[in-house]
């Protein structure tokens, strides 16, 4: 840990230094993992990053400094090396920078671990490899499991943020991360492969809710069905639904990185690219009625949890799109000023190596009052998409690939059988438009949203119910 | 000049140091690695700086083993006591766990490459960036572009190792990354240039060709989606290496994540264009090092000569396993490559191009990603330039499509490959590669159906 009143001292001694606004912030992981293949341990370990961050607005020029020496001496250097270096190039700013107001706070918040990662070895921790590893055998009964890789990642987050305008926000977050790839082999029908990440806020309980033996055992033996079973889907336009999963990563990727007001801006332009929505796009329609999208930092429990930014602003949920408008952006302070509003909330950073940028938390496609057997009822003939390998999407987030997993094919409102590879690629405004009903199964999904540069891993949720959409033409993968 | 050779001095002293104290805790083995660096990153956005970065870290990751027991540590803090602590601590909970199939003895010392240093240009690089960043939108915008974005980043460190086995060595490191995307109207360009000596001229060369692509493509046409000729520019060539040379590693193939699952040595897996190599010790390379993280002297390896497959990448954890010597490429758990390289052909660009019937010219791409890695079904969607070629002749800019198709297709489909290697490392390259234009046939394209 820090001692706080070395940051107090070094944003003090920044306005003293010429900057018209300072942050620092002691940011701290501490973790352990193991991974695992087959049914042996490759090796475990621990993770360990703890330094400063330092953030300053110099003649509206940004300037960012960052270290893991905490000394005051050393602190003292990065501060003047962030100003200097922003000084330097503020002549070359047409448009100097500047942050929106917002309230002064000083709260302190930390997510409870019931079972601590610290009272609990290695050992025990990963004890359920093993189980994982004869479950997913058991699972098949003729096709073979080529390969399996489980990870398993617990880390404890914490920051003091401290900002020349007076705020303070300290908080604590531990999460847990298993990550999973598994491969089954049958010679005459090929591979199919599975890969998908667990990913929440809490301690080691929710080892035990997750059940991963028993997920992994039921998605292999479906999986091994779909190699021995699946077909080609069915030409021509169909009605499709999409299974939660695939849903939160289309809402994560068509509205919530759309919705980042520094990307609709061109600060990512470079990077990650663009937006479609263009400044002035608030209020277009985008979708149908009922296609609403969330993002909700504050979903107790979520992977993508706080309640307080990186700019020590209050974080709250954020309509992204609302019955199928375009709604409200992502912001952080910057943009906030940019686009005349106030920032919510949406500026995180990684590490004590990263600058806060614009980020989602959980996202997520707003359920409906459909059951899932009123979804399919009346599909003639359709696919029902549950999950997927491959995706992607243009760097101004409208066109968009998702190439199914587990997928089955739909027949007078009946499942009927299995498919295999069904591809779709589609518009975003497409996807949004043709969504005609939503069922009441919410789920949420754990993913490492990357953005920024250096880049920036962080954890989010998406997620989503089981959605409908009509008259889609599907392709089939890889070509 | 004191200093340096002091600095280089106290983190090597302090690697060894912390060995002692792992040994001292009980652990059998171990390997120390620590690195201490400095970077500057300036932020280039609506032809202005967004943010300029500065970096002083130290970073320290070990490899420790008791029974055959493996565990591998990493703390970014310059804290070492509070390091030693952690690691002592972690000694007990080691021996619950069972021997790790990839234990095999630390190498012993050999015979070491001339480290590496820092170059004078880097050192000069570092001090003045503001410079360069102001040179490039100059220049950048002496073409009557619309906007400008990119970044320009300097580092500048010491990296030194001890071991259990007697291996203790330290070498300095110094690197520039650049890359520039330029718009202008319904188009744009994107280019990458870096390495280990900054030249300013590589910079211009990056600059103008973005710029030229943004012109050229500022006007778009739709073209449908099928089966073409694809010339792929280094940037591209330079994002699906990444993907093979992360395929190459042993351990990777050994988790599922691979290509070369159940390849054998000398099967013949891709076109005879196509040479793959793994070079470290390239002193232009962005990757250039003398030695790997098990201390041992790295080394330029083949992994595809002629489209024959000749070599994994190993540590020597993978190279037990396997029955071989180590490539040289530790990763103290996952081999992996240093600085690849595509053997450069015979033809220019415009003599590539004319080689092309029915084709289109991809200048860049982003979101590479697989059905399955194995199979190597993957799809990845173009950005920026992207041309229509008929007849020997670029003809008009065209809109995206995606690339949807099998890897080992794409290599099995090289039929030339261009004269001209550039040095690529960007935000969808993070190895760097020296890759020339390649001309891949039958390409299978797609596009959003709605």
């Amino acid at each position: 840990m820090i001692d706080e009143t070395l940051l107090e001292y070094i944003v003090t001694k920044g306005i003293g230094l010429g900057a018209s606004y300072v942050e620092a912030r002691y940011h701290k992981h501490k973790g352990s993992y193991a991974v695992t293949k087959m049914d042996k341990i490759i090796s475990v370990g621990k993770i360990l990053s703890e330094g400063v961050a330092i953030r300053v607005l110099v003649k509206g020029s940004l300037g960012f400094s960052s270290t893991n020496n905490i000394s005051k001496e050393n602190l003292e250097h990065a501060l003047e090396r962030a100003i200097s270096r922003a000084k330097a190039l503020s002549y070359m700013y047409v448009e100097p920078m500047n942050f929106a107001g917002t309230k002064t706070v000083t709260r302190s918040y930390e997510v409870k671990e019931y079972k601590k990662f610290e009272d609990v070895p290695i050992n025990e921790k990963i004890g359920f490899y093993k189980e994982v590893f004869s479950s997913l055998r058991n699972a098949l009964s003729q096709a073979k499991l080529q390969s399996l890789l489980l990870e398993y990642f617990d880390d404890v987050e914490e920051k003091i943020i401290v900002t020349s305008e007076g705020s303070k926000v300290k908080s604590s977050i531990p999460r847990i991360l298993i990550f999973y790839n598994f491969i089954l082999h049958l010679p005459e029908k090929g591979t199919i492969q599975r890969m998908y990440e667990l990913g929440a806020s809490g301690g080691l309980e929710l080892l035990d809710k997750w059940k991963v033996s028993d997920k992994i055992y039921n998605e292999a033996k479906i999986l091994e069905k779909v190699l021995l079973e699946g077909r080609s889907p069915p030409k021509g336009k169909v009605d499709v639904v999409l299974g939660s999963e695939i849903v939160g990563l289309m809402v994560h990727e068509s509205a919530g990185h759309p919705s980042e007001a520094d990307r609709i801006l061109g600060r990512e332009a470079a990077q990650a690219g663009e937006s479609f929505i263009k400044k002035g796009m608030a209020g277009k329609r985008i979708g149908s009625e009922i296609s609403t999208v969330i993002d909700d930092p504050t979903i107790p429990g979520s992977y993508g949890y706080y309640l307080y930014d990186d700019e020590c602003v209050e974080a709250r949920p954020k309509y992204l799109y609302k019955n199928g408008i375009i709604n409200e952006h992502l912001h952080n302070r910057w943009t906030a000023k940019i686009f005349k509003t106030k920032s919510n909330g949406s500026a995180r950073a990684m590490d004590y190596t990263s600058e806060p940028i614009i980020r989602m938390s959980n996202t997520y496609f707003k359920p409906g009052d459909y059951s899932f057997e009123e979804l399919i009822e009346d599909i003639k003939l359709g696919v029902y998409i549950r999950n997927y390998m491959e995706w992607n999407i243009d760097d101004t987030r409208w066109s968009q690939r998702y190439v199914g997993l587990e997928s089955y094919l739909i027949e007078n409102g009946e499942i009927k059988g299995l498919v295999r590879n069904p591809a779709i690629e589609i518009t975003t405004k497409g996807f949004y438009e043709s969504v005609d009903a939503v069922d009441k199964n919410l789920e949420f999904h754990a993913g490492t949203c990357g953005k920024g540069e250096p880049h920036q891993g962080i954890p989010v949720w998406f997620g989503g119910p089981n959605v409908r959409l009509r008259n889609i033409i599907l392709g089939v993968a890889p070509y | 000049m004191k200093a340096k050779v002091k600095e280089k001095d106290i983190v090597l002293k302090t690697a060894e140091r912390v060995l002692e104290e792992v040994l001292k805790a009980g652990y059998s083995e171990s390997i120390v690695l620590i690195d201490k660096s400095k970077s500057v990153m300036v932020k280039i956005a609506n032809n202005q700086p967004s943010i300029v970065q500065s970096w002083d870290e130290t970073t320290v990751t070990m490899c420790m083993v008791k029974n055959k027991r493996v565990a591998v540590v990493s703390f970014e803090t310059s804290n070492i006591e509070n390091i030693v602590k952690t690691v002592r601590k972690m000694l007990p909970e080691i021996s619950f766990i069972e021997e790790s199939e990839y234990y095999a003895p630390l190498p012993k010392p050999e015979a070491t490459s001339v480290p590496f240093t820092i170059h004078r240009s880097i050192i000069e690089a570092f001090e003045k960036p503001e410079k360069i960043v102001d040179s490039i939108v100059s220049i950048a915008l002496t073409y009557n572009v619309d906007k400008i974005a990119g970044m320009f980043k300097v580092s500048m460190g010491v990296h030194s190792l001890a071991s259990s086995a007697g291996v203790s060595l330290v070498e300095e490191h110094g690197t520039y990354e650049y890359y520039i995307r330029v718009f202008k109207g319904e188009g744009s360009g994107q280019w990458a240039s870096a390495g280990r000596i900054f030249r300013e001229k590589n910079i211009a060369e990056a600059t103008r060709i973005a710029s030229e692509y943004a012109m050229e493509s500022s006007k778009l046409e739709t073209v449908e989606p099928g089966v073409y000729d694809i010339i792929l520019s280094p940037m591209v060539v330079g994002n699906l290496l990444n993907v093979i040379g992360r395929m190459a590693s042993a351990l990777n193939v050994d988790m599922g994540f691979s290509i070369f699952a159940g390849k054998r040595v000398n099967e013949k897996m891709f076109s005879s264009k196509l040479t793959l190599i793994d070079d470290p010790v390239n002193p232009e390379s962005y990757g250039a090092t003398s030695f790997d993280d098990e201390g041992l002297p790295t080394r330029r390896n083949i992994i595809i000569e002629n489209g024959v497959f000749k070599t994994l990448l190993h540590n020597s954890k993978t190279a037990a396993k396997y029955g071989v010597k180590s490539t040289s490429n530790a990763g103290l758990i996952v081999p992996h490559p240093w600085s690849l390289e595509l053997r450069p052909g015979e033809l220019t660009l415009e003599e590539l191009i004319s080689k092309v019937k029915n084709g289109i010219l991809v200048t860049n791409n982003w979101y590479t990603r697989m059905q399955n890695y194995v199979e190597g079904s993957f799809s990845t969607v173009t950005r920026d330039a992207l041309f229509l070629i008929r007849d020997g002749r670029i003809v008009k800019a065209i809109r995206k499509l995606r690339i949807a198709d099998k890897l080992p297709r794409i290599f099995n489909n090289i039929k030339e490959v261009g004269n001209r290697p550039y040095q690529i490392k960007w935000w969808e390259v993070k190895t760097p590669v020296f890759a020339p234009y390649i001309l891949v046939e039958k390409v299978h394209t797609t596009k959003h159906m709605l």
